[in-house]
């Protein structure tokens, strides 16, 4: 058959996607695809054999259809729905740019709403890139941040059970105090009345979580605040954390306040940072740190007096 | 019967290869001749016409063929969606390299940008232009593997081994092994005047040294070995070799694990370490 030729465009290609166009949104019977080519092609005359050469076309091309039987009256249909608009290579690069700038400053919440989104539109995306790699994220259920979010705006107890990679399979009652994000994993700090203290939870590792019943003790939420001053220059040459909000700055020094729930990642920060924080107000902050820097010295002068 | 055959099968492949890159109809014909299918400029050029009289969406930019919208496609709603566009208008604000890009965004999904979300980013993200001129030439050179580079950076000539760009609240950064100053460095973006590849032919940069550590108790359990670390175990005790990372790098790390890690050799490193933490101990003691 040869291609026909109005106004230079080929008539064969334009069937086949109309064909496909009415096959997408509902199965059709020949002479509702007859009609519907005939309709939009602008075409008089649309024989059986060329439909029947349109279709087995649209099958060599890769579309899933089949013909139903007598009971469905010989309907054609699509088995699935086709997908032509994708993100190239390049452009998916950029969206996983993106997601990593997405994963590094926004919140938990705006977090999962874009792993959300990619998830969901895993076939739109070159699949050649870590596009979908949220780390932390990855594992997360949605129901228990959605469940995690109405105990925290209820102020309920709530009842977990984690699972520890080392410990095993475990309970936890308390108050939610916080949901963090540290190093591109979530946590959640509970304040546990039983431990007296504050613990932190991956988040992807919580199996369950639900409202508990009423604990006895009442709870005080904790606010902790950790406050340091760092030098200018690391303050402009390294990135700071989530947790970290800028209070005060001039041309030598910064003043930071740190909102984190658990003073290990504090002391671990502050570790890192190391001569260029030039002020802790918190005395006894302060002498953890050195007592870890001088147990720390320690087995390397014991190793010399050996 | 079977010109009518290839016919359809030409049209769903021109729509594939144009998917998968802008082309231009030379382009086009040459992927179809690989595939065994002979079309002409003419011909393709008729197909193209026929993809935009059946309805979707086409560009002809600087020669090239873009696709930007289906009639296929029904638009969804995701909140993910409209934070993405955000972010790709905020960054890309006058980049026409990124046009095509957001228009298809736009095509594919109902996006219900408030100002609010807009806010957020704006908030978030401070960009400048130099940033994002910048941001453009490290996503180049990494694609392009050419991650030795020559930085001028607040009048300094600088000598990088590129890693990543790494975002935070108080900026953009371009973290690199610093060869000049041998040391890991974050660079703000929007201080950087100038990145260029470096020529020079010795490419590859390794650290002096490589470090051995000691790691106990429960960081023996939990450690995560780092790129370029191996790890040799026994009885009571794992030694960590590292020969990827500067030691500075180290350092910091091993700080953060207190008296759960040792550096054992070599012992230049183990002495430097040890001073380290004794001038550590001083400055927090002066404080």
């Amino acid at each position: 058959m040869n291609e026909a030729n109005q106004k230079g465009i080929l008539l064969t290609g334009l069937r086949l996607l109309y064909i496909l166009e009415l096959l997408s949104k509902k199965s059709a019977s020949k002479k509702e695809v007859s009609n519907y080519v005939k309709e939009k092609t602008k075409i008089e005359n649309y024989s059986k054999e060329t439909l029947k050469l349109d279709i087995n076309s649209l099958i060599k091309s890769g579309f899933q259809l089949k013909r139903t039987g007598a009971r469905e009256n010989f309907r054609y249909e699509l088995l699935k729905k086709p997908i032509f608009l994708k993100f190239n290579k390049e452009e998916t690069e950029t969206a996983e740019f993106i997601k990593n700038a997405v994963l590094e400053v926004l919140d938990y919440k705006e977090i999962l709403a874009v792993r959300n989104f990619f998830n969901s539109n895993k076939e739109l995306f070159s699949n050649e890139c870590g596009i979908f790699d949220f780390e932390g994220f990855n594992s997360i259920n949605q129901k228990t941040m959605d469940k995690i979010d109405e105990l925290i705006q209820k102020n309920l107890p709530a009842r977990i059970i984690y699972s520890s990679p080392l410990n095993g399979r475990k309970e936890f009652m308390g108050y939610i105090q916080a949901v963090t994000t540290r190093n591109n994993k979530l946590y959640l700090s509970l304040y546990d009345d039983m431990f007296g203290n504050k613990l932190s939870f991956r988040a992807d590792k919580i199996q369950n979580i639900e409202a508990a019943s009423a604990v006895s003790k009442p709870l005080k939420k904790h606010e902790n605040v950790y406050k340091y001053t760092v030098t200018k220059s690391f303050f402009d040459n390294n990135p700071i954390l989530k947790s970290e909000k800028i209070t005060k700055t001039d041309d030598k020094y910064v003043e930071i306040e740190n909102y984190e729930h658990d003073e290990f990642f504090v002391i671990q920060r502050l570790l890192f940072i190391g001569k260029n924080c030039v002020k802790i107000p918190d005395c006894r902050l302060k002498e953890k740190i050195i007592t870890i820097l001088n147990d720390t010295l320690g087995v390397y002068e014991k190793c010399q007096a050996q | 019967m079977s010109g009518s055959i290839d016919s359809g099968v030409k049209i769903f492949l021109i729509l594939d290869i144009l998917f998968e890159s802008p082309k231009n109809i030379e382009e086009i014909c040459k992927k179809l001749s690989k595939q065994g299918i002979k079309a002409d400029k003419k011909t393709v050029s008729k197909y193209l016409r026929t993809i935009k009289q059946f309805g979707f969406q086409t560009e002809k930019r600087n020669g090239k063929f873009h696709v930007l919208s289906s009639p296929f496609e029904s638009k969804e709603n995701f909140e993910g969606a409209e934070i993405i566009f955000c972010i790709i208008e905020h960054f890309f604000k006058n980049n026409i390299e990124y046009e095509p890009f957001k228009t298809k965004f736009e095509n594919m999904f109902n996006l219900k940008i408030n100002r609010k979300t807009h806010e957020l980013i704006k908030e978030k993200f401070k960009i400048s232009e130099n940033i994002t001129k910048n941001i453009q030439t490290v996503n180049n050179l990494i694609k392009q593997d050419k991650k030795e580079v020559n930085v001028l950076y607040k009048g300094k000539k600088l000598k990088l081994s590129i890693k990543e760009i790494k975002f935070a609240k108080n900026g953009i950064f371009l973290c690199a092994k610093n060869k000049t100053e041998r040391t890991f460095s974050c660079l703000k973006l929007e201080y950087i005047e100038s990145i260029k590849p470096d020529k020079t032919k010795i490419s590859k940069f390794k650290p002096e040294n490589g470090i051995n550590f000691k790691i106990k108790n429960t960081l023996r359990k939990n450690y995560i070995l780092k790129k370029g670390e191996i790890a040799h175990h026994f009885k009571d005790e794992t030694i960590i070799t590292n020969s990827y990372e500067e030691k500075e790098e180290i350092f910091s790390r091993l700080l953060k694990y207190g008296k759960n890690a040792e550096i054992v050799s070599p012992k230049k490193e183990r002495d430097l370490f040890q001073k380290k933490v004794k001038e550590l101990i001083e400055h927090y003691n002066s404080m």
